[in-house]
């Protein structure tokens, strides 16, 4: 981990996280379904409190997740609102939701982060 | 166990295209092994959408297990404690969990289940809405939002219902349905007391694992690894002893179990005893096979060790190998003279083929 770049291993139960910043590659792409979610999150927080001092005046972050636990979804808030301060400070922040054609799971939920969270800019995409 | 037991459980699931069931460790670990068996069921090519579903409720209602059950508060088994049973059965998906839970928690989850059954599509929604977002609720464990989504992912009320069993604890049984099917009188509705009678029967004869599914490699690979939790305590020759004879059983199921409509279906099973595991199967065989198979099975438990080694080598360069139960049971006779099997009548065409074996510890 470093100030530009942040890459987290998949798991079973996690998924493949890549922050890079010269790169403009921001990803979170797999399942999230840990019992205890704080462990993986944790890092994440971390990462992004630190990059919240200078971030990027455009931001794209694409998410392709099979499936996602209450837990997970919980932090998942709590990191969309985090998301929301860097936007109140200036940055426009869109998030690139991926999901199944039949997955009707994964695009309600957009459907609702897209409600809860207005200062960021939600678009699905079929994988 | 009574080899009718499997026959019975094989009969009583005679609809279901999947079941799983499983008692013991609970932990991520199991749940990404189990959840693995429905990913890779593909026999039917509209389930897509509901596979989905499916395993997004097995996931929040064996994690409820995970979190709440007071397990290490009774004087109980893990075995007893901690139950989940996932089924398919036409279009109609079944999700169930018994647990024990202190007394005094009762009310507070009553209540909370009850307020969610009360509510409308929109009420639902603005309570998770609030719930998620609310900070009081944001420390480790769900808060009821595994509940919430259950509820609203269905459209269904949960059932639950409590069954004291002493001073201090209650089993928490819990049921979610995604009922699809329209034809209410054609297919099976599991309710509580259904599942209530599962949990006994199955709890009775000691089950960790049961399975009913159309059986293959794949299920082969995916089906192994969720017993590793439940064999982790014991010695490693004791755990490759195990995972061997499991294989060979599962083998031998996905080998031979009668063919119908492109499917095999069969049951596949494991039982943890105070002196031993057992492994059982069930699977359907044509009438014609039921000779050989008798013959070749009694001549095998009349065998000394070094007669089977001689048997297993000349089966190698056999020919034959791939006729019922080749290696793969003299394999298992070699390890465990503590076998038995049986032939139940079915139909006019098959006959169901039950095969048991213990491993004393």
């Amino acid at each position: 981990m470093s100030e530009n770049y942040l890459h987290i291993e998949p798991t079973d139960s996690t998924p493949d996280v890549v922050f890079d910043r010269a790169n403009k590659l921001f990803r979170i792409s797999g399942d999230i379904l840990p019992e205890n979610s704080f462990d993986f999150f944790d890092p994440i927080f971390s990462w992004f409190s630190n990059y919240k001092k200078n971030p990027d005046d455009i931001i794209v972050i694409e998410f392709s997740i099979n499936i996602i636990n209450t837990s997970s979804t919980r932090r998942l808030v709590s990191f969309f609102k985090l998301l929301e301060e860097i936007a109140d400070n200036g940055s426009k922040i869109t998030i690139i939701w991926a999901h199944l054609p039949d997955d009707e799971i994964m695009q309600y939920t957009a459907y609702e982060f897209g409600n809860a969270f207005k200062k960021l800019t939600f678009q699905t995409r079929l994988k | 166990m009574e080899l009718d037991f499997v026959l019975n459980f094989y009969k009583h699931f005679g609809q279901d295209s999947i079941v799983l069931l499983y008692a013991g460790y609970f932990n991520d670990f199991v749940l990404l092994n189990t959840t693995d068996i429905i990913k890779k069921y593909d026999i039917e090519e509209d389930f897509e959408k509901d596979k989905i579903k499916m395993i997004f409720l097995m996931i929040e209602a064996f994690q409820n297990v995970i979190r709440y059950a007071d397990i290490e508060k009774s004087d109980f088994s893990d075995l007893i404690g901690r139950f989940f049973l996932a089924r398919k059965t036409n279009k109609d998906i079944f999700i169930a969990t018994s647990n024990l839970i202190e007394k005094y928690k009762k009310q507070d989850l009553k209540k909370r289940l009850d307020d969610l059954n009360s509510k409308n599509t929109d009420q639902l929604k603005e309570l998770f809405l609030e719930v998620l977002t609310n900070k009081e609720f944001s420390d480790r464990g769900g808060a009821g939002l595994g509940f919430i989504e259950m509820r609203r992912k269905t459209k269904i009320q949960l059932d639950y219902f409590f069954d004291d069993i002493n001073e201090n604890l209650s089993y928490f049984y819990f049921l979610t349905k995604l009922l699809n099917n329209k034809t209410e009188n054609s297919f099976i509705k599991m309710n509580l007391d259904d599942f209530k009678q599962i949990h006994h029967d199955f709890s009775k004869n000691k089950v960790v694992f049961f399975i009913k599914n159309n059986f293959n490699e794949e299920t082969i690979n995916s089906v192994l690894p969720v017993f590793q939790e439940n064999l982790k305590d014991l010695s490693k020759n004791y755990q490759k002893l195990t995972y061997h004879l499991m294989l060979e059983t599962l083998q031998n199921i996905s080998k031979h179990a009668a063919n119908i409509q492109n499917k095999k279906d069969a049951v596949f099973l494991l039982s943890k005893h105070d002196d031993c595991f057992e492994i059982a199967s069930g699977n359907l065989i044509r009438k014609d096979d039921i000779e050989y198979l008798d013959n070749y099975l009694k001549e095998l438990s009349g065998m000394q060790k070094n007669e089977l080694d001689i048997k297993f080598l000349q089966r190698l360069v056999d020919a034959d190998t791939d006729r019922i139960g080749g290696l793969g049971f003299i394999e298992i006779a070699r390890e465990s003279k503590n076998f038995t099997f049986n032939f139940f009548d079915y139909d006019q065409n098959y006959s169901f083929f039950t095969f048991s074996v213990k491993i004393d510890f």
